[in-house]
C-alpha cells in the first residue's frame, strides 16, 4: 500500500481516539484513494501531481471525525435489528413465564400443594420481571421511540397540561384503592367493591376528556 | 457554476442511492462515476461521500461489508436495502416535483 497516503491519513486522524470505526474509515479511505492515485499515475500524471490532487481532494473531514469520540456509537442497520431480536426474545419468553405461572399454580392445586405453586409462580413472576426490566434498561436510545416516530416537542405550556393531567390521575386512582379497601374492610363487601375500579377507569376516561376539550 | 455545485452536495444521498441500485459499490468507483457523468466538471469531497455513506447507513438505507480483497487493503462495498430504494424513489419524485416548479417560477414568456 502507498506509504505515504497511509502516512498521510494517519497524521489527519492523530487527533482522533482509536475506535473500530476510525479504524475502518481510516481503511476505507486509504483504499479508495490509493485506486484513485494509481488511475491518476495510469492517465500520465506525475507522482507528485497524483498526491497532490488525491489529498486535495478529502476536504473537511472535521465533521467526521467529531463524531468519532469514545463516547459516539455509530449503530448500523445490523446492530439494530440484533438488538432488536434480542428485545423481543426476551419479552416473548417473559410473557410466557407469566403465563406460565399461572398454570403451575393451577398444577399444583391438583396435588394440593398449593403453597408450593404459589411460591414458584412468584418466583417466575420475579424472573419475568427482572428480564423485563433488564430489556427496557439496557435498550439503546435509538430503539426507545420506536412507537413514536415523530418526537413531539412539547412546548412549557403543554408539559404543564400534561402533567396537571397526571397528578388529577394519580388522586384519582389513589382514591379509588381507598375506598376500595375502605369498601372491603368497613362494609366487608369485597364480593362488589371491585366496581369501584371499573369505576375509576370510566372516570379516568372523564378526565382525559376534559383536558383534551380544554386544549382546545 | 457555484449553485450546481450545492444542489449536487445537497443530493449526494440520492445520487449515492442511485449508483446503488444496480449494483454494489464502494466509495472510489462512486465519485468516479460521478466525474465521468458530469465530463469531470464535478467531483464530491471524500468527506462529503464518507458522512452521506454513514448517514445512509445509520437510518437503514444502505449496508455494507468488507470485500475480501487478495492484495492490499480491504475494500467496503455498499449495498441498498429496500428502504434505500423507497428513499430513492421518493427524492427523485421530490427532485422531479421540485425542478418543474422552479422552472414554471424562473422561465419568463417568451
Amino acid at each position: 500500500m502507498n506509504k505515504r497516503l497511509q502516512d498521510y491519513i494517519n497524521n489527519l486522524f492523530s487527533q482522533v481516539p482509536n475506535s473500530t470505526y476510525a479504524q475502518e474509515l481510516k481503511e476505507e479511505m486509504l483504499t479508495n484513494l490509493s485506486d484513485r492515485y494509481e488511475d491518476l499515475l495510469r492517465e500520465g500524471k506525475s507522482k507528485e501531481e497524483a498526491f497532490i490532487i488525491v489529498t486535495s481532494s478529502i476536504g473537511d473531514i472535521r465533521e467526521l471525525l467529531s463524531g468519532l469520540d469514545e463516547s459516539a456509537v455509530i449503530i448500523t442497520t445490523k446492530d439494530i435489528e440484533k438488538r432488536r431480536r434480542k428485545s423481543a426474545l426476551i419479552t416473548s419468553f417473559a410473557v410466557m413465564l407469566y403465563i406460565l405461572g399461572g398454570t403451575v399454580l393451577i398444577c399444583s392445586s391438583f396435588f394440593g400443594a398449593e403453597n408450593l405453586g404459589l411460591i414458584l409462580l412468584l418466583i417466575m413472576v420475579t424472573v419475568a420481571t427482572g428480564m423485563l426490566v433488564y430489556d427496557q434498561c439496557s435498550k439503546p436510545a435509538v430503539l426507545k421511540d420506536e412507537s413514536h416516530p415523530e418526537r413531539v416537542r412539547m412546548t412549557s405550556e403543554e408539559k404543564r397540561k400534561n402533567e396537571l393531567e397526571s397528578i388529577v390521575s394519580s388522586i384519582l386512582w389513589t382514591s379509588i384503592v381507598a375506598i376500595y379497601l375502605l369498601l372491603g374492610f368497613m362494609g366487608d363487601l369485597w364480593s362488589y367493591s371491585w366496581i369501584i375500579f371499573i369505576i375509576g377507569a370510566a372516570l379516568q376516561n372523564i378526565v382525559h376528556l376534559v383536558f383534551k376539550l380544554k386544549e382546545k | 457554476m457555484s449553485i450546481a455545485s450545492d444542489l449536487i452536495r445537497g443530493h449526494t444521498e440520492t445520487i449515492i442511492l442511485a449508483h446503488l441500485i444496480h449494483n454494489d459499490s464502494y466509495g472510489y468507483e462512486i465519485n468516479k462515476s460521478i466525474q465521468e457523468k458530469t465530463d469531470n466538471q464535478y467531483e464530491l469531497k471524500e468527506a462529503t461521500l464518507y458522512s452521506a455513506f454513514r448517514r445512509l447507513e445509520t437510518g437503514g438505507f444502505i449496508t455494507s461489508y468488507w470485500g475480501d480483497q487478495t492484495t492490499g487493503a480491504r475494500r467496503r462495498y455498499y449495498k441498498i436495502t429496500h428502504l434505500g430504494r423507497a428513499l430513492y424513489e421518493q427524492n427523485r419524485e421530490e427532485w422531479q416535483t421540485a425542478k418543474e416548479l422552479i422552472t414554471k417560477l424562473i422561465e419568463i414568456g417568451e
